[in-house]
Order: structure tokens, then sequence, then C-alpha cells
């Protein structure tokens, strides 16, 4: 067991280095959010039943087929659909997302080419170009604490004052 | 009833192409998604997108995610809209042509098929990866080349969702060969927006026009380092004003005409300023480590996917690069190909 200082001191949050970790995971949450569809249709997904999403067609009042073809047509009436538990908890919980589908498949223990045998290892060379996150020119430097680049004072300041982990932790 | 048309669809995650066999005049594309104004009930689902004009607040919906179909139900009712409006059939009297994602899950493959037979009554389908289907078009437009006649070559697919580099050969595709980058369009419309909004002006609601923004201004670079020394300052050269519609008399907005003699709106919230973004947000694909994705660039991947081939194809492969995909379209994409290390 280590032996810790009792005069270690607290450092400002605003001097505070994240680890590793922390930083990658503020990286792949901004990944993630790369392939979000809309920002607010998960605002807009769970329960808010008035904001809710009834596909009609405009011309004809006449309803997308219902499943199995049926020739049936069904009159829609304005925002009314027939909704089970199981429709109301699906949109509760929207579709389930690819990653879902990923974990379930269990790939790892799949010795065939598959999905994650596909994926493109990490580059052999570091990219030289980098740019800055505030500003778009070309940049030098990297935040002390998250790790984005910044170019100039100037930038460093803006990025501080607005960016620094402010969303992604 | 034996089933008398042939309908192609290769179901992506933008768009879907849809036509009948053998008669290119009936070539769509139709947006493979739902969409509303925000606020309003009324959805608009595929080719009635396209009618609507007001691109503002748009929220759209996607039965893809990371290119693979997870939301099946939106998915079958965009599938019947289209072949019943867009393609006008009968569902149940057709053979359907229909593309798969690589390495599609087991699970969603079952699906796939009980949608289609199930739900949407097809009589009779067929199921392929796309590289394929593409390389045999350009063989078909370009007989003659060695690679072309042994049905090899090697396919870039570009896409909405992720970005692929396939060998084919024998018109088969090589299972263990293929590399994929996880970036497509999609990421890259969502990249700039978020870049736009924190520079210019907030487009965070507004992914539907940004795309289309996007498809307008942005361009690959041949040489990063100088076009950003350039894109400095006032007097930048890849400076442009996109001015944003209005609702009224300009329903999609336009790049400002400078040379035409145009002049900058009076509002300055109407006018949306793109600079260096132009040329850094199609560079992710070429370096995904710029965004903080550790994979390699589309030069290596293609490197890595001939190398991953056999010996004797590797001249054949690089012989018969061919680019796909909705990103294709962006400007000199494939000359930084060759110029790329």
């Amino acid at each position: 067991m280590d032996r810790r200082s009792l005069r270690e001191r607290k450092v400002s949050e605003r001097f505070a280095v994240l680890d590793k970790a922390d930083q990658r995971q503020a990286v792949n949450a901004r990944l993630e959010a790369l392939e979000e569809d809309d920002a607010q249709e998960n605002a807009l997904a769970p329960g808010s039943d008035d904001e809710e999403f009834t596909v009609r067609e405009d011309s004809d009042g006449e309803s997308i087929p219902a499943a199995g073809g049926s020739t049936k047509k069904r009159k829609l009436k304005t925002g009314s659909m027939r909704k089970t538990r199981g429709m109301v908890a699906e949109r509760a919980r929207g579709p389930k997302l690819f990653r879902d589908w990923l974990e379930e498949a269990d790939l790892a223990h799949d010795p065939g080419p598959n999905y994650l045998t596909a994926a493109m290892g990490p580059p052999r060379s570091r990219s030289t170009r980098h740019s800055c996150t505030v500003c778009g020119d070309a940049s030098k430097y990297s935040c002390t604490r998250c790790g984005s680049r910044f170019c100039s004072r100037r930038c460093n300041a803006t990025h501080v004052e607005t960016r620094c982990l402010k969303f992604t932790l | 009833m034996a089933p008398h048309q042939t309908v192609v669809m290769d179901n992506g995650g933008c768009t879907i192409k849809v036509g009948l066999a053998g008669d290119l005049s009936s070539l769509r594309m139709i947006p493979n998604c739902t969409a509303k104004v925000k606020g309003e009930r009324q959805g608009y689902i595929a080719d009635t997108v396209l009618a609507f004009k007001d691109v503002l607040s748009l929220v759209v919906r996607r039965p893809i995610d990371r290119g693979y179909v997870v939301s099946w139900d939106l998915q079958r009712d965009i599938w019947t809209r289209v072949l019943k409006h867009v393609v006008g059939v009968n569902a149940s009297t057709i053979r359907l042509v229909l593309t798969e994602p690589l390495f599609n899950l087991p699970a969603l493959h079952d699906t796939l098929l009980q949608v289609l037979f199930e739900e949407i009554g097809v009589q009779e389908v067929f199921i392929g990866p796309p590289p394929v289907f593409s390389l045999r078009w350009h063989a078909h437009c370009h007989p003659g080349s060695l690679a072309n006649t042994a049905g090899c070559g090697l396919v870039v697919d570009a896409g909405f969702s992720f970005t692929h580099a396939v060998p084919v050969f024998d018109w088969r595709v090589l299972q263990p060969a293929v590399r994929r980058i996880d970036l497509g369009g999609k990421a890259l419309t969502n990249h700039m927006k978020a870049l736009v909004s924190y520079r210019s002006i907030n487009m965070m609601e507004e992914t539907y026009l940004m795309e289309l923004i996007k498809e307008q201004l942005c361009f690959v670079s041949q040489d990063p380092q100088t076009d950003l020394a350039a894109s400095r300052g006032k007097a930048s050269r890849h400076r442009r004003v996109y001015v944003l519609p209005d609702g009224v008399s300009d329903k999609l907005g336009h790049v400002l005409d400078e040379a035409g003699g145009e002049t900058m709106p009076i509002q300055k919230d109407t006018a949306l300023v793109v600079n260096s973004e132009r040329f850094m947000v199609p560079e992710a694909i070429f370096h995904p480590s710029g965004i903080g994705l550790e994979q390699a660039g589309l030069a290596e991947t293609i490197a890595a996917a001939v190398q991953a081939a056999h010996p004797t194809l590797h001249g054949l492969l690089y012989s018969n690069v061919l680019l796909t995909g909705s990103d294709r379209d962006v400007p000199a994409i494939n000359q930084n190909n060759h110029t790329d290390p």
C-alpha cells in the first residue's frame, strides 16, 4: 500500500489533466455523435405522445398498405394509429441499434471473416495534418486538459471558455 | 402466377436506387428515409420527401444504422411505398434483385428474408453484395481489359455509412481481404455541421440542409497544407458564402455568386460562411485520425485490402480500382488516391 502525502495539494480543475482513458471516452462520444440521425430525434422519441411520428400520404388520403401486402385500405384519421403495448414500448426504446445486434451476434468467437475482421486497423503513421478545432487553421498545440488542437493563445482562450470538456463529459 | 417483372433495388443508407431490370430510364434515386417538419404532425415518406421543398428544421429518420437495416417497420413502409408508387408494380408479381451490405449479421439477414417474403410478399429474390454489381457494370462499360474479363478488381465503395475496399475475383468478393473504414457521408455531414455551427451559424438542427451544402461545396484538396495557408484571413480563396433559404422565394438556399455581382444579404444570420471546412471535412476520409478515429486512411486501406489478397492478384487488383458510392462525387477524390502515398 502506498503512502500518500498528507500535504497533497488540490489541483484546480482548470489545470487538471485528464488521463488517456477519459480523453478516449470524450473522443468516442464525439465519434458516436457523428453517426446520429438528428440531434433532436432523441428528445422526440421517448414518451412524448403528441410529437409522435405518423407517416401519411398527402394526396389521396390512402394509408400505406399494412403488413402482408393486404389490399384492404384503411382510412387513417389524422394522427390516430392503432397502438399495441409492444409498439408503445418499442417507440419508447426506439428500434434496436446495430450495436445491440452486433453484441448479440457474438462475433468474437466466430472464426471466419466477419464484420469485426474487416475493420481497418490503426494507421501506420500518425497524421501530420492537424487543424485548430476553433478556427480551422493549421495547429501546432493541443489542449493540456482534453487534447483538442488549437493554433494560438486566442483560440485556446475561446476553446477553454466555450468547449473544453463542457459537453462530452 | 409466374413473376414477370424484375426490379433491381440498391438499398443504400441515404438513398434507394431502384429501377426495372434492363431499363435504364426507369432508374430512380429515392431518399431512404421519412421526414417531418419539427413541431408538425404530418410526416413524409421516401419519394414524397423529394417533392417537399421546405428544408428548414426537417427531422429525418432513417431505417439504417451504421450501414445495416435495423428499423424494419420503417424499412418495410419505405419499400412498399417505393415498389407501389415509384416503380409502379404489384409487389406480389415481381422478382427482386436486392443489395445487402457485406458481412450482414445472420439475425438481420433472417429478418430481411422474413420481411421480403412474408410482409412485402415478393415471389423471388436475389440478394448480392453491391461491389460485385458495380464491377459488373464497369466491365460492361469497359470491355476488353484483362482484369474486367477475369471479373477481377478492387471496388472502393465510399458510401453513406462507411467506406469499404473490396477485392473481387471471378465475380466473387474475397471476404477475408475486405477492409472497412467506419466513416462515410453521414459522419462527414455531421462533422461539417458541428464545425460550421461553432464557427459561423448554428446549423445543428439542419442536417438535411447541411447535406445539400456539403454536396455543393466540398472538394478533396490535392495539398491540404497549402490550401490551409491560402484559406487564412479575409482574402481566402476558398471562402464561400451560402445564402440560407428564406422559406419564401428561395426554398433550398444557394451559394452566393460574388463573381456574378450578387451582394451579401443584409441580415448576417442568413449567410453561412464556409472556408477551410470545404476540404478539411473530406480530408477525414484520408486521415481519420484527424477527427479522433483510430483507423488508417483510404489510401492505406486500399493497399491493405490488396495485400491481403493472393499475391498473384495484386497486379490485376491495382490495375482495376473502381470507385463507387455516393462520396465518389466529391470532386477530385480520384486524383488524391493516386497522389497520396
